[in-house]
């Protein structure tokens, strides 16, 4: 290697002079490295770079940039691979840039692979920025045919077909004189309206068309739910004309093809791609057709598509139109409904449009109207039929639908009379009840039964007569908490050994077959008698002087 | 009649608690109604749980249908039968297992609200045992032993059958352990011992370095094992003298629906169904588990019981068994009938009358007008509940007993914000009365 080529001097950085000289790949790609700091470094008054400044790709350097690889012979021995879709070299590393243009030799021959999807992406946008033909005429035919042979080579994604829309379409805006060839070929490709000629197969009344115009524009719905390959998606906008076609029909108040023609617009942000939009600078507007034009945001950097809105918020109608549809299609094709779609859309209706009020009036007028929703109904019916749709079958239910009703809530039955037989038969159940409940006999029929009750009966009788009478001990305990001496009677029990709990277990236990309630109970920690029986105390007690009398 | 039976002071407790929208807590089996089925299944059950078997039931009922009644009444038999009642409600904080020792929370809560018939509003454990300790130092003092050692060793020797039968059950060694630790701290009059014992008991020791230093026992009742520990208690208390224990767990959808991850619901599952095996298999003796809850608790099926299959195959009622219920594990509540409404009005009327000291209020008629009207109140298909359905008929029994005393039903009920009642269903009753005319359908505002 000769000295001279490694030399880093003010010459080097001179982009002809760099040129000119016979470097390596390697080293070429260095040298243009340290060109594009450079020019960096200039624009931000030499600042330092930040990762924001990184993160934006300027036009020019762009394409001076990719001017001066053109020219660059590259080898590679290998592939290295492309992990995220990238807008400007300067995202690739040297691998990766030496890589790429050992594959743009294949693309140019229309030779892709599979695997070099984001080589072919960034490939496209420098075509469309004329990097490596002379005319747009050329660009145009070379974007085509690289598309062609990309295609043929296995299914595209979603995101890919897209981004050769969106890459198309900027192209076209730059190149608007290729505009009306690029349409065509685009319809043919994608089968969308590309130049607005479904708008006026609308305004004839020709409803096939509406359904593929919604599908592309309709704004409420997301842009990955419009790439959706979702069963229940696809269908519903296959239905829509048919939708649309019974709404003319059965609702002739109501002009839904004034909702469909004015109700929609979208946007492309050309900020992401670096494409030639300098030129068209001084040309803020450019119209397609009768009903589509593009308008460029200065204050944005992105380009608006419109197609002629009338009343902004007439859009949501369609969304509506839409919902009820789709809602239509899952029921039929088995999928969960929907939530709230609609009233989120009415919602959103008072804050957009011109005449929020007035609008929102109509939508919910339509809502009201049960023949709104007869429509839509026959419609999907209609296309069914018409497209011979299969449904999944019904699957099988294994019991009664149990959400139906709410289960914890038993519902009364209205009764019409109350029947003195069943009145009088509960009224028997209640006394048995109070009967088992009470002496603690079963009213369930079974012949050893009743040697059991008789059992039951005797040894509870002789349990009320030996426990029911309260011996010394325990009478002398409960007159001390009849004076309400409950240190005394405390002490009385530690004399005897005995717990408390004991003692009060006792006393109740009698009280119960007595008088059938507790007598003692607890409070605040000690033990008293329930204000209720104080005289039932005073009787058990009067019988303690009786006895002592007795005894004396 | 009704009012001879009962005592005023319960008479003037259950009207008081009904009054309040509450259930009373003694008494229930005065005003208890149209559940004759359901009580002779739950004292079925109580007997076969004397005779040293378990048994297992799930009372489902929906809002208003008396779960929490039923679970009263049954919790009031079961200590008149001289069983050992715990009950505790289900809540976030208690589970039948969990991360944060909700299980032992249950079992914590179970303990101390352990009742017996002497004692019905809960802390019975240490009456429980001190009872049984007594007894026991009542027959060593009959044999001449007067000396604590000399009582302890008698209450061991003869105790020796109790420590066979706790022993043989897993933590058994443990818990007996414990249980010589309470009758030493009791006989010795070692306050602080007999305390840790009760706190060892109760599951309130943390870890087993605690446990070890207070007791010298290498081990605490956990989350994993409480229920076995209810099992040995069982048998304790079975051997004290008690019929046996009774177990009431209610707000079952804590566990259920209320349980957002399915892996906590599931282990609480395969709990309950491990509680249900012990006690079909005659593991759990003398002992009857009863939980209640609300319909979806149970047939939710994403959430419910009957979401865990091993649990639903075993819980599902027989198709041939009809509306016998001896032997179904869920019991159905349902919500009580008109007529059966009528004749509760009746036994609520003979208590009023009996603790305002009359002779009679209303007429069976006038009773069933009253329960036409609650029937016909707007709304009354989905809202009407026996707890506003007695309130009103108490208020209008205060009325009558006071203010309003020469007033009839229909006055009452004519009174309340202008709504005409209906005589259709007293007519459709007694066509003699209704001969006359005056047949109104529906009401007039």
């Amino acid at each position: 290697m000769k000295k001279s080529e490694t030399r880093w001097t003010e010459d080097s950085l001179n982009l002809q002079k760099m040129y000119e000289q016979r470097l390596t790949p390697q080293r070429k790609v260095e040298a243009f490295r340290r060109y594009v700091i450079k020019l960096k470094r200039q624009r931000n008054f030499g600042r330092a770079l930040n990762d924001m400044d990184d993160g934006q790709a300027d036009i020019r350097l762009f394409r001076e940039e990719a001017l001066y690889m053109k020219g660059l012979i590259t080898e590679c021995d290998a592939h290295v691979r492309l992990s995220k879709e990238i807008r400007c070299l300067e995202e690739m590393t040297d691998e990766q840039i030496v890589c790429y243009y050992m594959l743009v030799r294949c693309f140019q021959n229309d030779i892709v692979e599979p695997s070099d999807v984001f080589y072919a992406r960034y490939y496209l946008l420098e075509v469309a920025n004329l990097i490596y033909q002379d005319t747009p005429q050329e660009a145009c035919e070379a974007l085509f045919s690289f598309w062609d042979a990309w295609s043929r080579k296995g299914k595209l994604s979603n995101e890919s077909r897209e981004y050769f829309y969106t890459v198309c379409s900027l192209f076209m805006l730059t190149f608007q004189e290729l505009m009306p060839q690029m349409t065509g070929r685009l319809e043919e490709l994608s089968g969308r309206d590309w130049s607005g000629q479904a708008f006026e197969d609308m305004e004839k009344g020709v409803y096939a068309s509406a359904g593929r115009f919604v599908m592309q524009n309709a704004r409420m719905l997301k842009e990955n739910e419009k790439i959706s390959d979702k069963v229940h998606v696809f269908h519903a906008w296959k239905a829509l004309p048919h939708v649309f076609l019974r709404l003319e029909t059965e609702l002739k108040t109501y002009d839904f093809r004034h909702v469909i023609l004015n109700g929609f617009y979208k946007s492309v942000y050309i900020g992401e791609y670096p494409v030639m939009c300098g030129e068209t600078k001084e040309q803020k507007d450019v119209r397609v057709s009768k009903y589509l034009c593009y308008e460029y945001q200065n204050f944005s950097d992105y380009w608006k598509v419109r197609y002629y809105v009338l009343y902004e918020s007439v859009q949501d109608f369609l969304c509506v139109i839409y919902q009820e549809t789709e809602r239509q299609i899952r029921r039929h094709m088995r999928v969960s409904a929907r939530k709230g779609s609609v009233s989120r859309i009415l919602d959103k209706a008072y804050s957009a449009g011109a005449e929020p009020e007035r609008d929102t009036f109509r939508i919910k007028e339509v809502l009201r109207d049960d023949r709104f929703y007869e429509a839509v109904r026959s419609g999907v019916l209609d296309y069914l039929t018409a497209e011979n749709v299969d449904l999944p079958k019904r699957k099988r239910c294994a019991g009664k639908k149990t959400s139906e009703r709410d289960l914890d809530y038993e519902k009364i039955d209205f009764p019409t009379v109350i029947d003195r037989e069943k009145l009088r038969r509960a009224k028997e159940d209640a006394e048995q009840v109070l009967a088992i409940l009470s002496e603690g006999e079963i009213a369930y029929d079974s012949e050893d039964v009743s040697e059991k009750q008789q059992e039951r009966v005797s040894k509870a009788a002789a349990e009320v007569t030996a426990a029911s009478t309260f011996n010394d001990i325990e009478k002398t305990y409960l007159r001390y908490l009849r004076v309400g001496d409950c240190a005394a009677a405390e002490t009385y029990l530690h004399t005897l050994r005995m717990p408390e709990p004991v003692m009060m277990k006792n006393i109740n236990h009698k009280a119960l077959e007595m008088i059938g309630d507790l007598l003692l109970t607890r409070e605040t920690g000690s033990i008293c008698i329930l204000e209720d029986y104080m005289g039932e105390a005073d009787r058990i007690l009067g019988e303690i002087y009786r006895d002592r009398t007795k005894g004396k | 009649m009704i009012e001879q039976r009962v005592n005023k002071r319960i008479a003037k407790t259950i009207l008081h608690a009904l009054a309040g929208g509450t259930v009373p807590d003694n008494g229930l089996q005065y005003i208890a109604v149209g559940r004759k089925d359901e009580v002779a299944a739950i004292v079925h059950d109580m007997e076969q749980v004397e005779e040293g078997y378990s048994t297992f039931r799930l009372l489902e009922g929906a809002y208003g249908t008396g779960k929490s009644f039923m679970a009263k009444l049954i919790k009031n038999e079961a200590l008149l039968r001289d069983f050992v009642v715990m009950e505790c409600e289900l809540a976030p904080e208690r589970k039948l297992c969990g991360t944060k020792r909700e299980g032992l929370e249950t079992y914590r809560c179970l303990l101390s609200r352990m009742s017996t018939r002497t004692c019905p509003s809960g802390n019975a454990l240490e009456e429980v045992l001190d009872t049984y300790f007594y007894e026991c130092q009542e027959r060593a003092g009959e044999k001449g032993f007067t000396k604590s050692d000399e009582i302890l060793e008698d209450i061991l020797e003869s105790g020796q059958a109790l420590r066979k039968k706790i022993e043989a059950l897993p933590h058994g060694f443990d818990f007996y352990e414990v249980l010589l630790q309470y009758i030493r701290g009791y006989l010795l009059k070692e306050f602080e011992r007999k305390n840790h014992a009760l706190r060892w008991m109760r599951g309130e020791y943390r870890n087993r370095t605690e446990a070890k230093k207070a007791l010298g026992v290498n081990a605490v009742i956990s989350d994993g094992d409480w229920f076995s520990y209810l099992k040995i208690w069982a048998v304790l208390i079975r051997e004290i003298g008690y019929s046996g224990v009774y177990i009431l767990l209610d707000e079952l959808t804590q566990i259920t629906r209320n349980i957002v991850h399915s892996v906590t619901r599931e282990h609480n599952f395969e709990r309950l169904l491990s509680i249900y095996n012990d006690c079909y298999a005659n593991e759990a003796r003398y002992m009857g588990v009863i939980l209640c809850g609300i319909p979806s608790s149970i047939h939710d099926r994403k959430r419910g019981i009957f979401s865990y299959e091993a649990l639903k195959s075993r819980l599902s009622n027989s198709a041939l068994q009809g509306d016998e219920i001896y032997h179904a594990p869920i019991i159905r509540l349902s919500m009580l009938t008109p007529e059966e409404f009528a004749a509760l009005l009746e036994r609520l009327e003979g208590m009023h009358a009996l603790l305002h000291e009359r002779e009679e209020y209303f007429s069976e008629d006038e009773r069933i007008r009253f329960v036409d009207y609650e029937y016909r109140r707007i709304a009354a298909v989905n809202h009407l509940t026996p707890r506003e359905f007695i309130r009103d008929f108490l208020t209008i029994l205060d009325l009558k007993s006071s203010v309003r005393s020469g007033e009839r039903m229909e006055d009452f009920l004519d009174s309340q914000k202008g709504i005409t009642m209906s005589y259709s269903m007293i007519g459709a009753a007694d066509d003699e009365t209704s001969a006359g005319g005056g047949k109104y359908e529906g009401f007039t505002l």
